[in-house]
């Protein structure tokens, strides 16, 4: 039952995921209305740590890496950590390698995700 | 005889007379005890909150990510444990609230008022199309 259930989300998780990567690889974030802008750019003027990550992964899924930096160096950055934590948590890299959470995941690691965070977001509404 | 009075009614009655101050309960003494497993701080998926729902919401997430691993690595291992329930409850809150915007995108899109919220965001000086 519980197993069950957990290949239900997969499977969901999955679909959408996939659903989202051929929108974002169809259509160009930077020319369609339809994608949804950010709710604290509108509201203050200044850019979230968040961003042009539609734009980022519009460009990242045609291999502009370049692009995708300008638009959201974070996230692109961000994104092989987040593989990372996935690989970790859902398929069976902490037993296997409980030296590499312990660095990546370890003591510090959300503190240094918090100030990369900070930084990243006071410096990209300043240049 | 005397030990396995711990669980059964008539033993507790045996410990009575026999054993006058009771031994402490087993979680209170926290020398000695094994530190239990680091409860999970929910870093990565706050950051993926960050990154695409774009509110502050993903950030509390990571903030209680930090106060998870600073409670635990003090020791405070129950606190620890509360303070990563919060971070649960923030991380999903920010995917929740991105997953409503994102519907009532959606339905701005495909209604008529689609034009003139827009209209409105451009003259109001927000530039392109950003997310």
């Amino acid at each position: 039952m519980r197993k069950g259930v957990k290949i239900g989300i997969g499977v969901v998780v999955t679909v959408l995921l996939a659903a989202a990567l051929y929108i974002f690889y169809t259509f160009d974030p930077e020319a369609q209305p339809l994608f949804p802008k950010c709710p604290f750019l509108l509201a203050t003027g200044f850019e979230c740590p968040g961003c042009g990550s539609q734009r980022a992964i519009h460009s990242l899924l045609h291999f502009d890496i370049g692009a995708a930096l300008r638009y959201n160096a974070f996230m692109v950055l961000a994104l092989p950590y987040i593989f990372l934590g996935i690989w970790l948590e859902y398929f069976g890299g902490k037993k296997r390698f409980s030296s590499i959470e312990k660095f990546f995941f370890g003591r510090w690691s959300a503190v240094v995700v918090l100030i990369v965070i900070f930084l990243f977001w006071i410096v990209r509404n300043l240049v | 005889m005397e030990y396995r009075n711990d669980l059964e009614g008539e033993g507790s009655q045996y410990e009575k007379d026999y054993s006058p101050t009771p031994p402490p309960p087993p979680h209170e003494s926290s020398v000695d005890t094994i530190p239990p497993l680091k409860p999970n701080n929910w870093l990565w998926q706050s950051i993926v909150a960050t990154i695409v729902c774009c509110l502050p919401f993903g950030i509390v997430g990571i903030i209680f990510a930090v106060k998870v691993d600073s409670l635990y690595f003090k020791g405070q291992y129950a606190e620890s444990e509360r303070v990563a329930q919060k971070a649960k409850m923030w991380t999903i809150l920010a995917f929740g609230v991105g997953l409503i915007y994102i519907i009532f995108w959606a339905i701005m899109a495909y209604t008529g008022h689609f034009e003139e919220y827009m209209q409105n965001i451009l003259e109001r000086g927000a530039s392109g199309y950003n997310f």
